[in-house]
């Protein structure tokens, strides 16, 4: 189709972006972050998914065009909450006849135990799976059969794991799984819920999970709202999971493609693992191999059980929508959805790290850098500071790294921060990924970046950075408001995290009250040695650098 | 001209509004999504841009939106690297680099990038491989004021030699890392199979040819390739029509057309260069498979059946790689196909997919055997009303802002397209019928596929061979040089002897 794509062209952050890659795990293919990729895509996006908290008591106020803004929104966003608990946004705009809705469920990688590590994201898979109504041929027989199937992989299992396992018994359990697993098969229409999406001019359809949430999404023609209704209830509701040890093995490639293929990938799988010794943010998001390989579909239903509750989840509706007509319509579907319990908040709290980490992973690439400190949830009001060193520090081509390490020392040819890594639920990491300029040691590249984080620690920013920083943010929150699906997602995620959608706009109030002592205050405490966890990916070959980029050195004739 | 266009959103809100209405006459909840009634979807369509050609040859194009207190500029350039000869390698896209980050003839590299950021406004100039595109985003309060700086950017580049060396260096390290991911080498060397290794598709910069530009190759390059003739800009967002063309025609008004002269050819190759291809890398979980040969351009009589066969076939959530590939083999997370298309040159038709290194066979054969079978169990006419319905329903999505309607419309124009190219779209892919879609299923040749695996050593060769001419397979290393040809005839060169060009 001759759709034109007349995207920006790189900015120096996009290294950032390709990374975010590794932060989700998508249901379809591995699309941006749309939290991230929302607002057209550059530098400012990565800045705003921190989406800090206001501080409870510096409350100055919030800089006029956003308080024009936000009480525009205050006339267009209705809130309304099921009996169930289930809470909906309803956000009228004009323009074409279409809308978008996201729906983010308070669950992510952090709500898992090992065991079943991925459990999370394998569930938002089977939520594509369709229900006893979409995706069968003759559901009361599919049901009896996926029964034999789970049924025959337990038998299975527990032979295969027992103390001193029985070889050909293992095999026939074995046998037996497969024979149920066909007979299962033959009921399926498969993807009959994509396809019911697809065929009523649905697009964008997808979904994600990180490591504190999963959420779903796509666009409808505005005259397909019940569909909407419909599917969005129906596969919460009552999920079959059919093909689940397929899918299983799709997960599994998934893992491979992500972490498996990627040395970027290894690395952060390991510098997580490294940085959290307590807390579940230490597990890869898409799961261990082994797990992928072990959980059960009766591990999957009692995960969904748990955190698929009514109160766990919230809806934002952007577009050509009626609230008057459309609340009814939720009432109907939505409402079906029995309440339940809230699951317990997470315990473990990661304790504070005594001593410096090193990760060093050969790889036969070329070499990278980053380190990692721990930093407080987004909830704190220190957040908003590190928003703002971030900011100092990387943003656009003023920030110091591209400044000074880029273009006045030329040994870094691209430098990234991932402010809250791997989530900004739970206390997190402040990331800082460089890509060193051919022949620059690894040591160089470290020395250039502890320069100037001793600088934000010894000297005040300067008024104009701190101002840049305030400007930026919002236009940020401007540009994040451009399309249905952008405003959804932004309320949405705020209304789930903070409780009210206004503080996609009222945060701005906190960013205002940043001040160059707060800035030097929050980078004493946290850019120290001990509070690090540091990554390297260094070429496996024996070569220097110097001679590693002249023998890879390609030429234009290389394959005549 | 505002005031039409906001009392035309009203308008159609309203029916939509009325829409959602009738909807919610049914109290009841269906059962099954067959027993929804949809009521029909309200006309909507979004006025053209305003177009202007100025006295030196510039088009402006103008579409207001009001909804932000934003400003956006797309310019659009007819320069880009395809037109690149052997004398100028690499300077289109330094140049655009440099043009971005080494300052104006008023402003240094340091100033402008200080008075852009302390705006929050964004600028960047890309020179690609077909054209160069120089974006700029502003509070709409700021737009007046900052686009002459843009129009400096564009038109009086200072070139400052310290940004020069910067983009060479960030270049550079760009070069020696592209072999590190698999993705990226699939992606060049398929390229080079398919086009041409020394084609414009198909070529890359040499860190030698790299370092050999200077720059009064980028200034010379400047001269002659950004002029006022060559460009469209658009301008969106929150500005009234009238002063933003004012605006722009006081900043790029008397900026004279440039000399005239011969575009350079840009050629690819048309032999297939069928075989199998491997190229080994370490330390990766998947096997990276990429296979096909050339496409179509969009003016091809096929070009609407290829759609709606793209759209059933290999994209999507319901199609049928995605469903039988993935979901019933479980051999993939990602699989796609499609016969690709491009405004002027050929697109490419090909199926991809990644697997763990001892599936490699298996899903190479699972490739083929789709291919195949859209010849034995031909698209039903069930899967082709579903793909019809797919693109058709979604059509709303393709002009739903008044941005898209901009940069829509200035791609058509830049492509010497009709400006209703979306209305015809519509009614080509409407007309699709099941013996347009055995044509367009004819225009996957699998005997000259070009079928390459980038995979870790332990992929078993030995599986491979079957899908090898003769048995052979080619290894090639990361940049697509045959490591062991099978045979000397089997040279790229040989190959290469049919090209094709256009000016």
């Amino acid at each position: 189709m001759p759709r034109p794509a007349h995207r920006s062209p790189a900015a120096p952050r996009t290294s950032a972006i390709a990374l975010a890659a590794l932060l989700v795990c998508a249901a379809i293919a591995p699309s941006a972050d749309p939290l991230r990729a929302d607002a057209r895509g550059t530098a400012d996006d990565v800045a705003a998914t921190t989406t800090p908290a206001v501080a409870a008591t510096a409350t100055p106020a919030v800089p006029a065009r956003i308080a024009a803004l936000r009480d525009n929104f205050e006339a267009r966003v209705t809130r309304h909450v099921l009996d169930n608990g289930w809470t909906f946004l309803l956000i009228e705009r004009e323009g074409a006849p279409v809308f978008s809705f996201a729906t983010f469920v308070d669950v992510g990688s952090a709500q898992e135990v090992p065991g079943i590590t991925g459990l999370a994201h394998m569930f938002e898979h089977m939520a594509f799976k369709g229900t006893p109504n979409i995706g069968t041929t003759d559901y009361a027989a599919e049901a009896e059969t996926l029964e034999a199937v789970e049924a025959a992989y337990l038998a299975w299992q527990a032979a295969d794991m027992a103390p001193r396992p029985d070889a050909a018994r293992v095999a026939a359990l074995e046998a037996a799984f497969r024979a149920r697993q066909a007979e299962a098969a033959a009921f399926v229409v498969p993807n009959e819920f994509g396809e019911l999406v697809e065929r009523e001019g649905g697009v964008g359809l997808n979904a994600a999970t990180s490591a504190d949430q999963t959420f779903y999404f796509y666009s409808l023609p505005a005259n397909k709202i019940e569909l909407f209704a419909y599917l969005e209830s129906e596969r919460f509701l009552r999920p079959v999971f059919r093909e689940f040890y397929k899918e299983r093995d799709v997960v599994q490639e998934e893992r491979r493609m992500a972490v498996g293929s990627r040395p970027t990938g290894r690395l952060l799988e390991q510098l997580r693992s490294a940085a959290y010794v307590a807390h579940p943010y230490g597990q890869p998001v898409v799961g261990h191999m082994s797990d992928l390989r072990r959980f059960t579909a009766t591990d999957a239903k009692r995960f969904y059980e748990t955190h698929y509750v009514p109160g766990n989840m919230t809806t934002a509706i952007a577009g050509a929508i009626d609230p008057a007509t459309l609340i009814p319509m939720l009432e109907t579907y939505f409402g079906r959805m029995p309440a339940g319990p809230k699951p317990p908040p997470l315990r473990t709290i990661e304790p504070p790290q005594t001593a410096e980490t090193i990760i060093r992973l050969e790889a036969p690439v070329q070499p990278t850098y980053t380190e990692f400190y721990h930093r407080p949830s987004g909830a704190h009001p220190d957040a908003v500071v590190l928003a703002a060193i971030d900011d100092v520090l990387s943003n656009g081509r003023t920030g110091r790294f591209y400044r000074t390490l880029t273009v006045a020392q030329k040994q870094v040819a691209f430098t990234s921060v991932f402010p809250s890594f791997p989530g900004d639920k739970y206390p997190s990491l402040f990331g800082i990924i460089a890509v060193p300029n051919p022949g620059v040691t690894l040591e160089t590249v470290r020395d250039g970046i502890h320069a100037e984080l001793a600088r934000l620690r010894d000297e005040p920013v300067s008024d104009d950075e701190l101002a840049r920083f305030k400007s930026r943010a919002t236009a940020t929150v401007l540009r994040s408001m451009q399309s249905d699906l952008g405003i959804a997602f932004r309320l949405a995620q705020a209304e789930m995290r903070h409780g009210d959608w206004r503080q996609s706009f009222d945060r701005l109030a906190a960013v205002h009250a940043v001040t160059a002592e707060d800035i030097q205050r929050v980078a004493r405490a946290t850019f120290r040695a001990e509070n690090r966890t540091v990554g390297k990916v260094v070429p496996r070959a024996a070569e220097t650098p110097d001679d590693r980029a002249s023998t890879n050195a390609p030429s234009q004739g290389d394959a005549r | 001209m505002i005031r039409t266009l906001r009392a035309l959103l009203t308008t159609t809100t309203a029916i939509a509004l009325a829409a959602g209405l009738m909807t919610s006459t049914l109290h009841a909840q269906v059962e099954t999504a067959d027993q929804l009634v949809y009521p029909p979807l309200p006309a909507f369509t979004l006025p053209t841009p305003d177009t202007t050609v100025l006295d030196n040859g510039m088009t402006v194009m103008v579409q207001p939106d009001r909804a932000l207190p934003l400003a956006r500029v797309i310019l659009i350039v007819r320069a880009g690297a395809r037109w690149e000869t052997d004398a100028d390698r690499g300077v289109a896209g330094l140049a655009g680099q440099v043009m971005r980050t080494g300052g104006t003839a008023d402003l240094s590299s340091a100033e402008l990038d200080v008075l852009l950021d302390g705006k929050a406004a964004r600028l960047e100039v890309g020179i690609g491989l077909n054209e160069g595109v120089v974006s700029f985003e502003s509070l709409a309060e700021d737009f007046t004021a900052l686009l002459p700086v843009l129009a400096d950017v564009v038109r009086r580049p200072a070139f400052a030699p310290d940004a020069l060396e910067v983009a060479r260096q960030q270049t550079a390290a760009g070069i020696v890392r592209r072999s590190d991911a698999p993705s990226s080498v699939r992606s060049r060397v398929f390229r080079k199979l398919v086009f041409g290794a020394d084609s414009a598709f198909g070529r890359e910069l040499s860190l030698e040819q790299l370092q050999a530009i200077s720059r009064d190759d980028l200034v010379d390059w400047h001269a002659r390739w950004i002029q006022p003739e060559r460009i469209i800009l658009g301008v969106s967002g929150d500005v009234d029509a009238a002063e933003a063309l004012r605006a722009v025609r006081a900043a790029f008004g008397d900026w004279p057309r440039g000399p005239a002269f011969e575009m350079p050819d840009f050629s690819w190759r048309e032999t297939p260069r069928p075989g199998l291809f491997f190229i080994e890398h370490e330390d990766i979980d998947q096997a990276y498979i990429r296979i096909g040969h050339l496409g179509l351009r969009i003016d091809h009589p096929d070009y609407y059946a290829t759609e709606v066969l793209n759209q059933l076939f290999g994209a999507g959530l319901s199609s049928r790689l995605f469903s039988v590939v993935r979901s019933q083999k479980g051999l993939a997370y990602s699989v796609y196909g499609s016969i690709s298309a491009n405004w002027d040159h050929p697109g490419v038709a090909s199926l991809s997919i990644g697997t763990k290194p001892e599936s490699t066979a298996e899903a190479i054969r699972a490739l083929h055997d789709e291919v195949a079978r859209l010849r034995t169990e031909p698209p039903s006419a069930e899967e082709i009303a579903l793909a019809k319905s797919a693109i058709l329903n979604s059509f709303v999505f393709s002009n739903d802002s008044p941005s898209d309607v901009l940069s829509q419309q200035m791609t058509f124009r830049y492509h010497g397209a009709p400006a209703d190219t979306l209305a015809r779209y519509r009614a080509g892919v409407e007309a699709v019928t099941a013996a347009d879609i055995a044509r367009a299923v004819a225009h996957f040749r699998p005997d000259e596929f070009s079928q390459l695996v980038v995979g870790p050593p332990e992929v078993d060769l030995d599986t491979l061979t079957a899908f090898a001419p003769d048995g052979a397979i080619v290894r090639l290393d990361a940049d697509g040089a045959v490591i062991e040809p099978a045979s000397p005839s089997e040279t790229p060169a040989a190959a290469d002897a049919a090209a094709s060009s256009v000016p």
